[in-house]
């Protein structure tokens, strides 16, 4: 899929994400999303950040960049961004292809991104050229899962998942350490299906 | 593991709900004259269809993954398993809706247990 298909798909589903989002999926993740924005410091890449639903788990007083591939969700998220108690600026960006030069940040952050970017592998080598030597990598994403009936269930789940919104059935930890990061703790939350992966 | 109440109360309605759904129009689809392979993967086909727009509408209120999965499965089962008992014995759609809730909560049960075993640091 190219990085247009890929606007156009966000940019669809911009419309309707808050109310599909905004309530169940996002109260039930709430306790874990506080505690794993916490651990934020130093300048911060966060991708991507849709529209900005995540901007309430954010820390004050954080120096953060947020990109994201769809305009409409950027339009979207700007109310939130404009309201977070810090530094949060947004650029329209493909994962892919990240506009930092090379060892830009301390951190870098990612909430249900990598079901979404067509190449895993490269947007998570971008992340790897732009996070400084000793940065770390914050995820908190959806992948597959190992185990029957799950992964069934899961692989009857994407096609239909992949057309609208994300792929429910990614080795996100496998691409992670595909990307050449060392993952340092991998924390499953629900199944073995919603998990953080720290790595640096 | 959940130990919020509104998401355990979620859980048990959506998955009670989906199969009191998939297996009510199973029941009411199936008759005996059915070869029992048959009814059994129409069922299966029968309660993943129905239950599509029943998880999308509970996940707006109790989450994504949480619902979805323990309830898409939930749906396979009861209609598997309401069409298997309808194919050998007249079932009427009341029945077979209270197979699916019985199907609904030992499936969330089996999801709950699976959790509290595979979540936690990775092995």
């Amino acid at each position: 899929m190219s990085a247009a298909e890929v606007r156009k798909k966000w940019d669809g589903a911009a419309r309707g994400f808050d109310f599909f989002n905004s309530h169940g999926p996002e109260k039930r993740w709430s306790p874990h999303k506080q505690e794993f924005f916490a651990s934020m410091r130093g300048k911060v890449l966060f991708l991507a950040v849709g529209t900005g639903l995540d901007i309430q788990f954010f820390p004050n007083h954080q120096d953060i960049t947020a990109i994201d591939i769809s305009p409409r969700m950027l339009e979207k998220a700007r109310p939130r961004a404009e309201a977070y108690d810090g530094r949060l600026d947004l650029h329209e960006m493909d994962a892919q292809h990240l506009d930092f030069a090379d060892d830009t940040f301390d951190q870098a952050y990612t909430s249900c991104t990598f079901c979404s970017v067509p190449d895993p592998v490269k947007g998570l080598r971008e992340l790897r050229r732009v996070v400084k030597p000793g940065g770390d990598l914050h995820m908190f994403e959806h992948t597959g899962s190992r185990w029957f009936p799950f992964n069934a269930v899961l692989h009857m789940m994407n096609p239909i998942s992949r057309k609208v919104g994300p792929e429910v059935i990614r080795d996100t930890v496998g691409n992670v350490r595909k990307a050449g990061f060392t993952v340092m703790r991998v924390r499953h939350l629900y199944l073995d299906v919603v998990k953080t992966i720290e790595a640096s | 593991m959940e130990t919020r109440p509104y998401f355990i109360l979620g859980d048990l309605i959506s998955n009670m709900l989906a199969g009191a759904a998939a297996g009510c129009a199973t029941a009411a689809l199936i008759t005996v004259n059915w070869p029992m392979p048959v009814s059994m993967v129409t069922g299966m086909a029968l309660g993943m269809l129905l239950g599509m727009p029943i998880q999308i509408a509970c996940s707006l209120f109790f989450g994504a993954f949480e619902v979805m999965i323990p309830m898409m499965l939930t749906s396979m089962t009861a209609g598997m398993a309401v069409a298997m008992r309808a194919s050998m014995h007249e079932t009427a759609g009341g029945a077979g809706a209270v197979w699916g809730v019985c199907i609904g909560v030992f499936v969330l049960c089996f999801t709950y247990i699976s959790n509290a075993v595979l979540s936690g640091d990775a092995r």
